[in-house]
């Protein structure tokens, strides 16, 4: 890694001597291995690694971005030279300029230490273990008629420099596991699931998902929800809803409307703008049992980071505060546009795209309730655990999400099983009807999409269940 | 060492250990673009990138990888890696032998080289089209623009070595009339002659400026007008999931569908990586077969999956140009245009919406078909074939196999489409589709 310091420096100094008033140079070494079993049956291995260095300049208050993975020094001038132009032939037709916030200049080196190395889990433990977890699915008396089941570990190593003295490196190992599962009982028809898991650690991290009791069990579930789940009712009523589906309304319906970049109009084009304003912080969005935070500094999370990859210090942030908007996510470039600090929000998903604004891991926060308690107190209503379908609109107003495992609430009971109940419904009015939270926080692994060009993003979404008041409930078809 | 090189005595290396099969391909990347937002520059991106990608197989053992930053040195040690990975791995039971025979490659492909140096001209670009859409009374434009270029090297075990060319350029644009007015449009080409940022602005403008002031949608079955960036978003995922692996892995609608009629007569949807200037041409694919055109729907019947060659000896069929080695999937999606004047849609359409765009379509079941997208830009009713008023708020919650069999009119022009929706570029029609459930939110 000496080396790269040394070639990061040199980049530095030759974009400043070049008309750059302010570089980083951001070094990335991304190694992944993976394999997967399609019905019991090994497809392959695959592996292989992204190694590059992407430099950013300021120039004349135009913003260049140039990547290349020829890591020699002739090479990387040449793509300052690159950047340094495009910046500045962009820079001729702004009214703007674009700065970036103050911030403290750290020298770092963090790391996320594993217990029990990924490197020393042997190829063949990993398809002994990924056979073993597809026993578990055909061995529940179900008929799992299609099972694509993978692992796949990325280790990356991360050197990040820049002109006003920060240098900060970081070595994060990321293993991780999909599942996509099809039941089928032909008079009924079929279900499917997709399952990811994902955190950052070793092989204890793995351990730690205890993968042959879930699966086992979600096969079964499954097979209930097909076989045995009558129409949903629909109408207005009360909803709770579980852990999964409380995280993915974390990330879409406050998460996302609360990315600075979004709420300044710079993703636009592609994942779209916010109903945010710049202004809006303080503003009412929901009942005051509602509390959202993105914490990047959870240990063995999948959105782990301690340093962001614009050199800023991670902290947790609160999104919704009592029902309130209380913090927007922010990079060094959007906290400058509203006059206050980066919050270390800056990530990019390898050496070759720009850092931008990126949720880490972001939940709603746990309440009092046991999840008995927030069904006792409905006479008739809808539980949704899981969820499969989904999405939101790109101001993240109107969002959409169709239960998978759901069932009746009856005198504060759980009865029978429903099928795929909707909940379609603005953000203001989701989070205004939350009249009680539970203790059970819980996370799920996901791959969060965003930028031009896409950049997959790992993150957490979680939350504990929720109970709704007066939501509209309906059912597919 | 040339980087021309560097595939080959990849490939030489693997072999002397004693793989099997292997293919070896490198991808030269050089790519340009400006990001633009509030009518200016936010970013201004190059990358000049060289992967090398890896399948050898021993025994029936099989290993894919990519690899970057490649030097001489390293080379040893990833070729020993990949061997050791290889013979470590159990045989495969989808296992294909690499395609072998002599084939005949399209030649004559043309690349527009201009497109390569192109950098600072981006940026004019950019201003070219926020003018269009200001001169629509549009307010604010946001955007990007990529000029791409790339050559790709492959050399197999099977003794093969080809090489292909490949540059594009492709504006994505929308245009802000109000927050809830907005418009989008694309201009994609592989020639600088065929790329028209203006019109891609002003079209942008003017639905962003018609969609000013809208009602909210109500909930109901509509026949529905799409014009092209929607129905490029619909029929990019259709032929999607004609991928063999996707069917094979049950998550496709297409699974055990073959021969039967599952879209409307009026559908034809063919992948096209023959066609000449295609945003995807494309003239062999990752086992160095030659490409085809092939028809996955015709007349409303599904007639082919895409095959590489794992998915087709699994399926008893012959490899269709399609290979990624693990999923095949489409290059250049053509849906086969209908006899009807564009600006005579409307009045086909009589009663209903015409929508213009979409986003984030999810699936609840990929056997069944259940999805759900969202409505976004411009969207209108419409009555007595006229634009009435715009409307917001809606989703399109319906079946993709129902869509597809309800498509009533194709329009006679083809549309080149290729945005952050629409990866793999597609070539539609505009359509009209009865009976479309539209829903909305509660709480609005």
């Amino acid at each position: 890694m000496n080396d790269i310091v040394e070639l990061s420096k040199k980049v530095l100094d030759y974009a400043i001597a070049t008309g750059a008033s302010y570089a980083e140079a951001r070094f990335h070494s991304d190694s992944h291995s993976g394999v997967s079993l399609r019905n019991g049956g090994v497809e392959g291995v695959m592996a292989g690694y992204e190694v590059g260095m992407g430099i950013r300049v300021l120039v004349n208050g135009g913003l260049g971005f140039a990547s290349t993975n020829t890591l020699k020094p002739e090479t990387v001038t040449r793509v300052v030279d690159k950047a340094v132009k495009m910046a500045r032939a962009s820079s001729h037709i702004k009214t703007s300029r674009i700065c970036f916030s103050e911030e403290e200049a750290y020298s770092v080196d963090w790391r996320v230490s594993e217990k029990k190395r990924l490197e020393d889990w042997s190829l063949s433990s990993k398809i002994d273990f990924l056979k073993t977890l597809d026993k578990t699915l055909i061995s529940q008396g179900v008929n799992v008629s299609s099972r694509h089941i993978g692992y796949s570990e990325r280790r990356t190593e991360r050197v990040y420099a820049n002109t006003e003295g920060a240098l900060v490196s970081a070595v994060v190992p990321r293993p991780s596991f999909f599942a996509l599962m099809t039941v089928t009982d032909p008079p009924k028809g079929i279900i499917q699931r997709t399952l990811q898991f994902g955190g950052s650690g070793g092989v204890e991290v793995v351990e730690s998902w205890r993968l042959e009791e879930k699966l086992g069990a979600e096969v079964k579930t499954l097979h209930k929800m097909l076989t045995e789940s009558v129409k949903a009712p629909e109408g207005v009523m009360d909803v709770v809803v579980g852990s999964e589906v409380a995280g993915i309304i974390s990330h879409e319906a406050s998460g996302h409307p609360g990315e600075a970049d979004r709420i300044l109009g710079r993703e636009g084009a592609q994942a779209g703008e916010s109903y945010l304003k710049a202004g809006d912080l303080n503003r009412k969005i929901g009942s005051e049992a509602v509390n959202v935070v993105d914490d990047p500094t959870i240990p063995g999370s999948y959105g782990f980071y301690l340093f962001d990859d614009e050199g800023v210090k991670a902290r947790r942030k609160y999104l919704i505060k009592e029902g309130k908007i209380c913090e927007f996510l922010l990079n060094r470039e959007t906290a400058a546009k509203l006059g206050v600090k980066s919050n270390g929000s800056a990530r990019a998903s390898r050496y070759s795209v720009e850092p931008i604004v990126r949720m880490s891991n972001t939940f709603i926060l746990p309440g009092d309730h046991s999840v008995e308690e927030l069904l006792s107190g409905v006479a008739k209503g809808v539980y949704v655990k899981s969820f499969m379908e989904w999405n939101i609109d790109d101001k993240r107003w109107n969002q959409r999400y169709v239960g998978l495992e759901a069932y009746l609430i009856e005198d504060g009971r759980i009865t029978t099983p429903v099928r795929n109940p909707v909940i379609e419904i603005t953000t203001e009015k989701l989070f205004s009807s939350v009249d009680a939270v539970g203790k059970d926080l819980d996370f799920v692994a996901a791959t969060c999409g965003k930028g031009d060009p896409m950049q997959g993003m790992p993150v957490y979404m979680g939350g504990p269940s929720l109970r709704m008041r007066n939501v509209m409930i309906r059912g597919v078809g | 060492m040339k980087m021309v090189e560097l595939h080959e005595k990849a490939l030489k290396m693997l072999t002397d250990r004693g793989v099997d099969e292997a293919i070896v391909i490198l991808y030269e990347t050089e790519e340009s673009s400006v990001r633009y937002a509030n009518n200016e520059p936010t970013v201004a991106l190059s990358e000049n990138i060289s992967t090398l990608t890896i399948y050898s197989s021993i025994k029936e053992r099989c290993f894919i990888g990519s690899f970057e930053n490649v030097t001489e040195n390293f080379l040893e040690k990833i070729v020993d890696d990949v061997v050791t990975l290889t013979k470590n791995t159990p045989p495969t039971p989808f296992y294909a032998p690499l395609p072998r025979g002599f084939f005949n490659y399209r030649v004559g492909k043309r690349v527009e080289r201009r497109i390569r140096q192109l950098d600072e001209q981006l940026v004019s670009h950019v201003s070219e089209a926020v003018k269009a859409s200001r001169e629509t009374g549009a307010e604010r434009s946001a955007g990007i623009i990529y000029s791409s270029h790339m050559i790709e090297k492959l050399a197999s075990s099977t003794g093969l070595s080809l090489q292909e060319e490949f540059a594009s350029l492709t504006l994505n644009h929308r245009a802000f009339a109000s927050p809830e007015a907005t418009g989008q449009w694309v201009s994609c080409s592989t020639s600088l002659e065929g790329f028209n940022p203006y019109e891609a602005g002003r079209k942008a403008g003017e639905i962003a400026v018609m969609s000013l002031n809208p009602v909210l949608i109500e909930e109901g079955a509509y026949d529905v007008y799409m014009g092209p960036l929607i129905f490029a978003n619909m029929m990019s995922e259709v032929a999607g999931f004609a991928s063999g692996f996707l069917v094979q892995i049950e998550m496709s609608f297409m699974t055990g569908k073959m021969g039967e009629k599952i879209g409307s007569e009026k559908l034809t949807i063919r992948d096209d990586p023959t066609m000449p200037g295609g945003l995807g041409e494309k003239v062999f694919d990752d086992e160095g077969m030659p490409t085809q055109r092939t028809t996955i729907i015709e007349n409303g019947v599904l007639r082919n999956y895409l095959h590489n060659s794992r998915t087709a000896k699994i399926a008893g069929a012959s490899s269709t140009g399609n290979a990624g080695i693990i999923r095949p999937h489409p290059w250049n999606i053509v849906v086969e245009p209908g006899n009807t004047k564009e600006e005579d849609m409307l009045q086909k359409l009589g009663k209903g919406l015409y929508l213009t765009n979409s986003w984030y379509a999810r699936l609840q079941n990929y056997r069944t078909g259940d999805f759900s997208t969202v409505i976004r830009d411009g969207a209108f009713y419409v009555e007595d074939g006229e634009i009435k008023h715009p409307v917001k708020g809606g989703r399109i919650s319906d079946n993709l196999q129902r869509i597809i069999s309800n498509i009533v009119e194709l329009s006679d022009r083809l549309y080149p489409i290729k945005w952050w929706e629409t990866i793999i570029p597609t070539y539609v029609p505009t359509a009209i589709i009865r009976n479309v459930k539209i829903t909305k939110a509660f709480g609005y």
